[in-house]
């Protein structure tokens, strides 16, 4: 199918009453946990999942995306106004959009991040578009070999390269992957780790461990800070008017951005927030003027908006044609995909090009409905800062509750959030990230069926990892993310020890 | 902080070593027919290695709480685990209405300073817009009222 015809047939599916609501209510939600600070994209999107199951797969997977980017508009907005991130990605709004407010530019700087958004969005809309399918044809001649090594590549990525000790993450995959254990094995049959409960022979349920995981640690993290008081803010329709030379300075920096952040969320396991820091990094270098920078400069502003857009619509790319997410919020949506009995992969654009492309199109949608939530309704989102939120958390909690009990309408699951949510807390306090926990929990299936097959063709000959051209670059990819995840606390250790003989 | 993450490790390590002994009991099979147990294993013993590493060398403090703040979020904690074991106890006996009542009035208790009475209203107003979600909404097969 090409692209015309395909998004001929995605205006049908978008457009239709019932998935035009979901992706509105979808960006409408993203929005709101990005504008409170303390609930992300993941937290939403798990308690979503069990709602998500009473829907239409492809109405399901739009309103899930719709919150993923619509956080990403809504998290930009606290960091503005209030120098606090709503999401992990809005840190870099922060360095330039909070000056912009202390300057009595937060309007302009609001207008701004919301173009920039919807431009880095768009562009990483169409690398999708002209990517998916050519991306997809690759996957079909890939031997199981090449999918372990990709899934692999991708959790050693996620586990690595993020803020934050690589070790912990990897501790975090590892312990993710065991997670994944539990239950029925395919191959065999046989019962493992499962304690002779007969609920758990169908493995951990995937909403328990992510709102276990997520929302319990998430609310008791945020139940616990003294309440803020937050001075209300005025942003008038006017005061968001941005001058020409704004405008002019931002149009290559989204452009660049864009295209940091489309390559970067292609990627598996690096994603929007890494290509926020590096574009914003690389505006800095190729300015006239860096000493603007961190003082309200439009061009970091929009960059990091517009890379961390692109990344989103990108990131779709390897999870949508390959089957592997490349984070952990993309990991929770292809699990809800794959609950509803559609496997993600190099099939899914011939087999379901209703939902392929109806997706597209509700992309473009979303983001159309985020620009109006976000310039003309801004307003709205300032009064909502300043609600104490701390009523919400008990809410939160029940809806939590009913979440894991309504999949199975099984108690057990409701037990299992507790137990769940108990570790995942302290787990938090270690400084262990819970992302790569999912990722390795929802890929650890795939990886082991894609292992077992690879080596069964191979007779058990490690050497089908090093066998052709790909193979050998992923396999050498992987051992130096490891070794990095490796040297890097061990040199930082030994700096340490000299320093301290030294002094 | 050096502690916390010693700390660390040594969760990792005995995590592994209980999983890995769990694996042990499973067949591993060989490389070209590998049993259920051998990804377990060797899931098992890489976890005992970082945790390890871990604790010898590392020391990243991103994330690592201090002990005022765990002491601040364990009211919290208690809080939000006691509703959720009172929800998986009622909803199957008591009803949908009554269980979340009484789950977010318990929950409301991870936050300090507020009236008895804020906490009633709040229990009642999430109680009616989950009846109003799941029961009538999403059709969730539990009886409002009873078991």
């Amino acid at each position: 199918m090409g692209i015309v015809e395909g998004l001929g047939l995605g205006l049908d599916v978008a457009l239709s009453w019932t998935n035009v609501w979901f992706c509105f209510l979808g960006v409408l939600i993203g929005t709101l946990v990005g504008v409170i600070p303390g609930v992300g994209a993941l937290a939403a999107i798990s308690m979503l999942l069990p709602l998500s199951f009473y829907l239409d797969p492809t109405t399901a997977i739009v309103m899930l995306a719709g919150v993923y980017y619509g956080t990403v508009y809504g998290g930009s907005t606290a960091a503005i106004l209030l120098n606090l991130p709503g999401v992990p990605s809005a840190a870099v709004a922060c360095l330039d959009g909070y000056p912009m407010t202390k300057q009595g530019r937060g309007g302009v700087a609001l207008f701004l991040t919301t173009i920039a958004s919807f431009g880095g969005s768009m562009l990483g809309l169409l690398a999708l578009v002209l990517f998916a399918d050519a991306i997809s044809d690759i996957g079909l001649s890939l031997r199981p070999a090449d999918y372990f090594l990709l899934m692999t590549l991708g959790l050693v990525a996620a586990a690595a390269i993020p803020t934050g000790s690589p070790l912990k993450g990897l501790a975090m995959v590892l312990i993710g992957l065991a997670m994944g254990y539990v239950g029925t094995d395919i191959a065999t049959g046989m019962a493992r780790f499962a304690f002779g409960l007969p609920e758990l022979l169908d493995g951990i349920s995937l909403v328990a461990l992510a709102m276990g995981i997520f929302g319990i640690s998430e609310v008791v993290a945020t139940a616990a800070q003294p309440r803020r008081k937050v001075a209300e803010q005025k942003i008038t329709l006017r005061s968001m008017v941005p001058t020409r030379d704004d405008l002019r300075a931002m149009r290559m920096p989204v452009l660049r951005g864009a295209g940091i952040g489309g390559l970067f969320g292609a990627l598996p396991g690096v994603g929007g927030t890494i290509a926020c820091f590096i574009s914003y990094a690389t505006e800095k270098r190729l300015s006239r003027h860096p000493e603007t920078f961190g003082h309200g400069a439009v061009e970091g502003l929009s960059a990091s908006e517009s890379a961390n857009n692109s990344a989103i619509q990108t990131a779709f790319i390897p999870s949508l044609t390959l089957g592997i997410p490349g984070d952990a919020v993309m990991a929770l949506m292809l699990g809800a995909l794959i609950i509803h009995g559609i496997t993600p992969g190099p099939l899914l654009i011939e087999q379901q090009p209703g939902m392929f492309w109806g997706l597209i199109v509700s992309f473009v949608l979303g983001n159309l409905f985020l620009v109006i939530l976000n310039i003309p309704l801004i307003g709205i989102w300032l009064k909502l800062l300043s609600i104490p939120y701390h009523f919400l958390f008990p809410a939160i909690v029940v809806f939590i509750c009913f979440g894991a009990y309504s999949v199975n309408a099984n108690p057990f699951d409701v037990w299992m959030l507790a137990v769940l949510g108990a570790v995942g807390w302290m787990l938090m306090l270690f400084g262990f990230q819970p992302a790569p926990l999912l990722l390795g929990f929802i890929l650890g299936p795939m990886i082991e069926e894609n292992l077992r097959r690879s080596l069964q063709l191979s007779r058990g000959d490690f050497g089908t990892f090093v066998s052709d051209g790909l193979s050998i670059g992923l396999t050498l990819a992987i051992v130096a993310l490891l070794v990095m995840a490796v040297v890097k606390p061990v040199m930082a250790a030994r700096r340490r020890g000299r320093a301290a003989q030294g002094g | 902080m050096r502690r916390m993450n010693i700390l660390a490790g040594a969760i990792c390590v005995f995590a592994g070593a209980m999983f890995g002994a769990m694996a042990l009991t499973l067949p591993t099979g060989s490389l070209s027919r590998m049993g259920p147990g051998f990804l377990p294993l060797a899931t098992a013993v890489g976890l005992i290695c970082v945790g390890v590493a871990i604790a010898l060398f590392d020391r990243d403090e991103t994330g690592l709480a201090l002990p005022e703040e765990i002491r601040a979020q364990l009211r919290p904690l208690l809080a939000v685990l006691a509703a959720i074991a009172l929800f998986a106890l009622g909803i199957d006996r008591l009803g949908l209405m009554p269980t979340s009542a009484l789950a977010t009035f318990t929950a409301s208790f991870a936050m300090r300073r507020i009236s008895l009475v804020s906490r009633i209203v709040l229990s009642l107003v999430v109680m009616v817009i989950c009846t109003a979600i799941f029961h009538f909404g999403l059709r969730l097969s539990v009886s409002l009222v009873g078991g």
